[in-house]
C-alpha cells in the first residue's frame, strides 16, 4: 500500500478551510474513522500535531526518535513526576512507534463494562466481526519466528515455575525482526495507521495535515462549528490561527490529548466528568543479568506474555498485572535507572547481558484504583494521577513475581528498577530486598505506554462523557474515536481494541 | 513561597529524552557562544552536579562544558512551564539560603566530595523535593551521556543492524 500524501501545516496559506468531516489525531482511532468517512464519500481532513514522517525517514536512532516521534520528547510524566508516560506524536500516533503486540479485549474487561457500566452492546459476539476486519486491515498474525533471548528467558522462567504463557500476535507484514519498532519501523513492515487506514483514506481523497496543532474547538449553541489550528512549531509562541469548518468533528487525539483539547475548548461539562478516570496500566520493571549474551536491543520486541496474574473473576479484589518484556536500548535503560555514579555505570556496562520484564497493572477495576484526572492550566495539559496504597501493594507483588521468574530462568543477578534498588544474586536476597523497599511514588520507577479513558462511553450523561455511540453528550456533532472512550483500562495492550471499537461505532 | 511551586511539578523529568539530539544539531556543533538560560552561578551548580553524578561513567568525546551548552539549548524548546520549573530549581540551588534548605550546606558546589554528599542526601531523603530533584537529574544526566553514539562502545551496544531494502516497502 502506498503511504499517504501529507501536507505540512507550515505551508498552509488559507486562513479558512472547509470539509464535511475533520478528524483530530492520526493514531489508530483517527486513521480508521477518517477511512470510514472517506468510504462514505465525504470530504475528509485529518489534523495531526506531529511531523509527517514516513518509513523512509526512520533512522533507528533512539535520541532522534524520542525527539521527533514522542509527546514531549518522551519525557511526559504525570503532574507530580510519579509516572513516565510514553505516547506517540507523529503521523500514525502511537501506531507508528508501538511494539506491535496485538490483543483482543479480554473477556473479563468486557464483562465489567457490561455489568458495571451498562455497555451491554460491547460483547464478544458483537465485536467479533470488527476484530476480524481490523486484524485483516493491520495484518495481525501469529509470530512464527523464535523469540529473541529477552522474550525467550521470560518463557523459560515461567515454564520452570509452571506458569502459563503464550506467544503474542503482531501486526506486521514482511518483518525483518530488527527490534527497532519503537523508533518507527524502517522497513515498512509494521502496519501502522499511516501504512493502512490513512494510506487508503488518502487514496480516496482525504487531506492529511501534519505539524497541525488543534488549539480548540469553536462552539455555537450545542454544536461545534470550527477548529482553531496553528502550526505545531508556533504553539509555544504567538501563533496565527487558521479556522477549519466542518459539519462533523471527530476527536481522536488520544487519551490525555482528547480530554485536554475538550477542556481547553471549554465544552459544556455539567457533571464535571471530562478527563476523569484516565488510566495508565502503571508498569513496574525488573532487570536481570545473565551469563550468556541477551542482546535485548535486537529482535521483535514483544513476542511472549503471561496473563496468569490477571484476575479471572469479576469480584477479585487484588490488582492484576500482565507480564511482557520491553526492548532495551542504551538511552532507554540509562534514563530508566534512577541511579548515579558507579551503580549506574555497572548496570549499563552489562547492557548486552540484560533482560527485563515489565508488569502492566490493570487500573480502573477497583475503587482504590480510580485513575487520574486530566487538567488544563494556562493552555497546557497535565494528568494528575495518584498511585494509591492499593496499587502499591500490586507493585510489590509484581516485583516479586518478575524476580522469581528471572531467577528461575537462570539470572545471575536481579535488580528492581527502584531508587534504592540493588542487584542481588539469590531469590531469597531479592525477596528480602523487596519486602523492605518502599513502593511509594518517586521511589519505585513506574512507566506507562498505555493511556486510556478520560472520555468514557456510557448511557447516563451523569456517569459518562459520550453516549454509547461515542458522541459527546452535550454537543450534537462531536464524536470521540480513540482510547479515551474506555470506561476502565483494558488489562491488555490497547491498539487492537481501539480499532475494533472504532469500527463498531462507525457502522 | 516560590519553593512551594516545586512541590507541584515533576521538576525536570519532562525534559529528559529529547536532550541528546541537540548534540547532533548544527547549532551545537558550531558551538553555542553563550549560555542563554543558565547564568554564571547557576551554570556552575549544574556543572558540579553533572560531574559528581557521572563520576565513574565511561569517558566520552564531550566535555562537561559542552554538555552544559546542550542542556542550556534544550531549555529553548521545552514546554515553558517545565523550563520555568527547572530554572527555579537551579536558581534555588545557586542561592545560599535556599541551597541550605535543599542541601544542608550554603555552597556544596565548590568541592566534588561535598556535591556527592548532597546527591547521597537526596537519594535517601524521604522528603518530596529532594526526591524529585534526584529523579529529575538522574534521567537528565543519563540522557546527556547515553543519547549519542559516543557512549555505545562503553556499554557494548553494537548499534542498529542492517536493513534489507525492499522487502516490505
Ligand atoms: C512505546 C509504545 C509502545 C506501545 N506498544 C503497544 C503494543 O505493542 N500494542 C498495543 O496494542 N499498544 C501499544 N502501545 C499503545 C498504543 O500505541 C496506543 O494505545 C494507541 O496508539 C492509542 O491510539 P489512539 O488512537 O487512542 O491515540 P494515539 O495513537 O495516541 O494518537 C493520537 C494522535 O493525536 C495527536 N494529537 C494529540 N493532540 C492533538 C492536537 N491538539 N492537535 C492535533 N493532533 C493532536 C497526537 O500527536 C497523536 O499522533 C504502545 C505505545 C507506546 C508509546
Ligand atoms: S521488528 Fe523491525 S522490521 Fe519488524 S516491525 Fe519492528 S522495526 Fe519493523
Amino acid at each position: 500500500m502506498k503511504e499517504p500524501q501529507v501536507i505540512s501545516f507550515n505551508e498552509v496559506d488559507q486562513k479558512e478551510l472547509e470539509f464535511d468531516v475533520v478528524v483530530i489525531g492520526s493514531g489508530p482511532g483517527g486513521g480508521l474513522s477518517a477511512l470510514r468517512a472517506c468510504e462514505r464519500g465525504l470530504k475528509v481532513a485529518v489534523f495531526e500535531m506531529g511531523p509527517g514522517l514516513k518509513t523512509k525517514d526512520f533512522v533507528m536512532d533512539e535520541a532522534t526518535a524520542y525527539q521527533n516521534l514522542y509527546q514531549e520528547a518522551a519525557g511526559r510524566t504525570t503532574l507530580g513526576g510519579e509516572v513516565t508516560i510514553l505516547q506517540g506524536r507523529t503521523l500514525g500516533g502511537g501506531s507508528a512507534i508501538n511494539w506491535t503486540s496485538s490483543f483482543e479485549t479480554p473477556d473479563l474487561t468486557l464483562r465489567t463494562w457490561q455489568e458495571k457500566y451498562s455497555l451491554t452492546h460491547l460483547n464478544r459476539e458483537s465485536l467479533k466481526g470488527h476484530f476480524e476486519k481490523v486484524k485483516e486491515l493491520i495484518g495481525v498474525a501469529t509470530w512464527e519466528i523464535p523469540p529473541n533471548a529477552n522474550n525467550e528467558l521470560l518463557a523459560q522462567g515461567l515454564k520452570k515455575l509452571g506458569v502459563s504463557y503464550a506467544s503474542i500476535p503482531r501486526n506486521v507484514r514482511g518483518c525483518q525482526n530488527l527490534g527497532y519498532c519503537g523508533f518507527g519501523c524502517p522497513t515498512g513492515a509494521k502496519q501502522s495507521s499511516f501504512r493502512t487506514s490513512l494510506a487508503r483514506g488518502s487514496s480516496l481523497g482525504a487531506s492529511i495535515y501534519c505539524d497541525a496543532f488543534v488549539k480548540k474547538l469553536l462552539i455555537k449553541k450545542d454544536k461545534v462549528y470550527a477548529l482553531e489550528v496553528c502550526p505545531r512549531t508556533a504553539v509555544l509562541g504567538e501563533a496565527p490561527n487558521n479556522k477549519v469548518k466542518a459539519k462533523t468533528f471527530i476527536c481522536a487525539a488520544g487519551a490525555i490529548g482528547t480530554p485536554g483539547l475538550l477542556l481547553r475548548s471549554l465544552v459544556p461539562d455539567p457533571h464535571n466528568s471530562l478527563g476523569k478516570r484516565t488510566f495508565l496500566h502503571p508498569t513496574t520493571i525488573c532487570g536481570a543479568t545473565f551469563k550468556e549474551e541477551v542482546a535485548p536491543f535486537y529482535g521483535a520486541p514483544q513476542t511472549i506474555y503471561s496473563d496468569a496474574f490477571i484476575p479471572r473473576d469479576l469480584n477479585e479484589r487484588r490488582p492484576g498485572y500482565k507480564l511482557e518484556v520491553p526492548p532495551i536500548h542504551p538511552l532507554l535503560l540509562a534514563t530508566s535507572l534512577p541511579l548515579k555514579g558507579k551503580q549506574h555505570r555497572e548496570l549499563m556496562k552489562r547492557l548486552a547481558y540484560t533482560q527485563a520484564i515489565i508488569a502492566l497493572q490493570r487500573d480502573g477495576f477497583h475503587q482504590e484504583s480510580p485513575g487520574g484526572q486530566v487538567l488544563v492550566k494556562k493552555g497546557q495539559v497535565f494528568l494528575d494521577y495518584q498511585l494509591t496504597p492499593y496499587m502499591q501493594e500490586g507493585f510489590k507483588r509484581s516485583l516479586l513475581t518478575m524476580g522469581e521468574v528471572q531467577f528461575a530462568a537462570g539470572a545471575e543477578e536481579v535488580f528492581p528498577v527502584h531508587r534504592h534498588g540493588e542487584k542481588v544474586k539469590s531469590w531469597q536476597a531479592f525477596k528480602n530486598q523487596i519486602s523492605n523497599l518502599s513502593m511509594a511514588p518517586l521511589d519505585l520507577k513506574v512507566v506507562s505506554a498505555h493511556v486510556m479513558g478520560g472520555c468514557a462511553m456510557g448511557k447516563e450523561p451523569k456517569e459518562s462523557v459520550t453516549d454509547i455511540k461515542g458522541r459527546y453528550h452535550h454537543l450534537e456533532n462531536l464524536y470521540i474515536r480513540d482510547g479515551s472512550l474506555f470506561p476502565t483500562s483494558l488489562g491488555t495492550n490497547p491498539m487492537l481494541s481501539i480499532l475494533a471499537l472504532v469500527d463498531h461505532l462507525e457502522v | 513561597m516560590k519553593r512551594r511551586a516545586l512541590l507541584k511539578g515533576a521538576i525536570i523529568g519532562p525534559l529528559v529524552l529529547g536532550v541528546p539530539l541537540l548534540y547532533q544539531s548544527p547549532l551545537f556543533q558550531n558551538s553555542v557562544p553563550d549560555l542563554r538560560h543558565l547564568k554564571d552561578k547557576e551554570a556552575k551548580v549544574f556543572e558540579a552536579l553533572l560531574n559528581a553524578w557521572t563520576e565513574d561513567w565511561p569517558s566520552s568525546n564531550l566535555d562537561s562544558s559542552q554538555r552544559l551548552k546542550a542542556l542550556d539549548a534544550v531549555l529553548e524548546v521545552v514546554r515553558p512551564d517545565k523550563r520555568a520549573e527547572l530554572l527555579l530549581a537551579i536558581k534555588l540551588l545557586a542561592f545560599a539560603p535556599s541551597c541550605f534548605f535543599l542541601t544542608g550546606s550554603i555552597n556544596p558546589w565548590a568541592s566534588s566530595s561535598e556535591t556527592k554528599k548532597v546527591l547521597d542526601l537526596w537519594k535517601t531523603s524521604s522528603q518530596e523535593i529532594p526526591r524529585k530533584l534526584y529523579l529529575g537529574f538522574s534521567s537528565l544526566f543519563a540522557a546527556t551521556y547515553y543519547g549519542g553514539q559516543d557512549s555505545w562502545a562503553g556499554v557494548g551496544y553494537p548499534g542498529p543492524p542492517e536493513v534489507i531494502k525492499g522487502s516490505a516497502l
